[in-house]
């Protein structure tokens, strides 16, 4: 009995153990299966490592021509770039196995490498990128109707704006001046619209009524002006001194200035540093009757109600403040050369000289 | 019944137009409005943020929104595009130099998608102005002609001062949204 129970045990270890060899068989079979079926280039780590070596590799060539040890010449550039290219097609192939991090990784290295091509290129031959560019906008507008199509948006502009422009430059105004003093009476104003544009260093005075006054890059200015029926637009100005009368006043883009206002309407101010207003203060003869004309006799009490578009907050705006009393001045025309009578000739001039003086000592 | 239908009687029953006035800052936007509206037009300040007037025109009520045209209020502009039946573009005639500013802004508008189906009425206000440049000058250098094949447009001269041409204008808007919106039967 106990034989035949140990042979029993003898046979059932034996099938145990054959059956135990099978199993691990099939497993190393089907291991050897799988590394057989499987894509080495699916491989991260293999693919890392193929990448590090090949980006490093190309990343002394880079240095080398960057530090001028090799010579710079359009074939090395060409290779290097292609192979450049070669990696980010691998690379490109490889993101879709490769975790997220390792491809963007893998992506940057790329980029990088590529911008140091670029950079090495443009040092190498800096004028054949724009010939290049050049060269294909000649290309793609010979063959290709559609292509033209931003060309003409491009080139017709010049002329179309160029003529209906002319008007501005022969319109009524003061341009292009430096260093001057002008007094225009009012038979010399055409009574509609009046520019004064690109000035340094001047006084102007415009003793009659306009009915639109556009204020243009001026600089060092001094600007006296009767009402303005319309508008006043002032834009680019710097270091001014105006004193205009109008029904609306827009300022824009102006630094450092003063401001004598009476305005029927809230002035305002945008994009604005530095701007003082105080009460519109001048004098010429016909203006209290100009100004009755305009509805602007009387002071509006409008001239600090100044709107700030650049400050829509409770806290009074930092751009612009009231010019203290004690610094106000009142403004009286000169005297003027030749349209005026002369008659006190001397006197004028003295008078004329003693309110510069005395002009130029307030400012100080 | 489509959709189109239904609102389209919706908007008959309302008989309501919705108009945007839009354009660079001292074009005369609020001085158009308050004429149109016969208030008083010698004291307007320029506009920060925006009016809205309601008014009858030939038995349609109009939404006038007057939207201010600082430069740091245009951003603002795109909130106003919904539901606009049509826009009124002001131009100041006189004001040759921002002339360029003007078509530019008025490019930018026109490309937005909610506005597309808006008619669009160009006014070329301060006719008045001695030395304004004509309307016809003005679509020059507008070069409209790219968007004339897909939109309805059309300009006109105007005084906001005089009131010369805004029931013209007014007029046509108001007439060519009707065509599209309104049933005449």
């Amino acid at each position: 009995m106990t034989e035949s129970t140990q042979t029993k045990a003898e046979v059932v270890s034996k099938r145990l153990a054959a059956n135990e060899e099978t199993r691990k068989a099939e497993i190393e079979k089907r291991r050897e299966e799988s590394s057989v079926n499987a894509d080495p280039r699916e491989s991260v780590a293999g693919f890392l490592a193929e990448f590090k070596l090949r980006a490093g590799e190309l990343s002394t060539r880079i240095s080398a021509l960057c530090e001028q040890r090799a010579e710079t010449t359009e074939a090395t550039l060409d290779s290097i770039a292609s192979d450049v290219q070669s990696l980010e097609r691998q690379v490109a192939d490889a993101t879709y196995f490769l975790p997220a991090y390792d491809a963007r990784a893998s992506n940057g290295t790329v980029a990088a490498l590529r911008e140091r091509m670029a950079g090495l290129r443009s040092k190498q031959a800096p004028r054949k990128k724009f010939a290049f560019s050049k060269d294909r906008k000649k290309a793609a507008a010979a063959p290709d109707a559609s292509s033209e199509v931003p060309k003409p948006e491009l080139a017709p502009p010049a002329p179309k704006i160029g003529s209906p422009r002319a008007p501005a430059s022969t319109g009524p105004g003061i341009r292009h001046r430096k260093g001057e003093k002008i007094v225009v009476d009012a038979c010399d104003l055409p009574g509609g619209e009046y520019v004064l544009e690109d000035l340094e260093d001047v006084e102007i005075w415009l003793c009659g009524p306009v009915r639109a006054l556009f204020i243009h890059r001026v600089k060092d200015c001094k600007i006296y002006t009767g009402p303005v029926l319309g508008s006043a637009l002032i834009e680019t100005a710097e270091k001014c001194t105006m004193a205009i009368a109008s029904q609306q006043i827009r300022v824009h883009s102006a630094h450092d200035i003063c401001l004598y206002l009476r305005v029927r309407s809230n002035p305002i101010v945008e994009h604005c540093t530095g701007v003082l207003v105080a009460p519109y203060a001048v004098a010429y003869p016909g203006l209290p009757e100009q100004l009755a004309v305009a509805d602007l006799a009387s002071e509006t009490n409008l001239w600090d109600k100044v709107n700030d578009f650049g400050w829509l907050r409770a806290v009074a705006s930092p751009n612009w403040g009231v010019l203290p009393e004690a610094g106000r001045l009142e403004f009286q025309v000169p005297a003027a050369d030749g349209s005026r009578p002369k008659a006190p000739s001397v006197a004028a001039q003295a008078r004329e000289k003693e309110e510069e003086d005395a002009e130029s000592e307030d400012e100080i | 019944m489509g959709l189109l239908t239904i609102i389209k009687k919706v908007k008959a029953k309302e008989r309501e137009i919705r108009l945007l006035m839009v354009g660079l800052d001292n074009a005369g936007k609020t001085t158009i409005v308050k004429r149109m509206n016969g208030e008083d037009i010698s004291s307007i300040s320029p506009t920060l943020g925006f009016n809205i007037k309601s008014m009858s025109f030939k038995g349609f009520t109009l939404n006038v929104w007057d939207v201010g045209g600082q430069k740091t209020l245009r951003s603002y502009w795109r909130n106003y595009y919904e539901r606009t039946d049509g826009m009124i573009w002001v131009i100041d005639s006189a004001d040759i130099r921002r002339l360029e500013d003007c078509r530019d802004e008025l490019h930018k508008l026109l490309v937005e998608e909610k506005l597309a189906g808006a008619s669009l009425l160009i006014l070329a206000n301060k006719q008045d102005i001695s030395g304004a440049l004509s309307p016809s000058e003005i679509e020059k250098v507008l070069q409209m002609e790219k968007f004339s094949s897909s939109r309805h447009w059309r300009i006109l001269g105007c005084s906001a001062v005089t009131g010369d041409g805004l029931l013209d204008g007014f007029d046509w808007v108001v007439s060519d949204i009707a065509s599209r919106i309104y049933l005449f039967d």
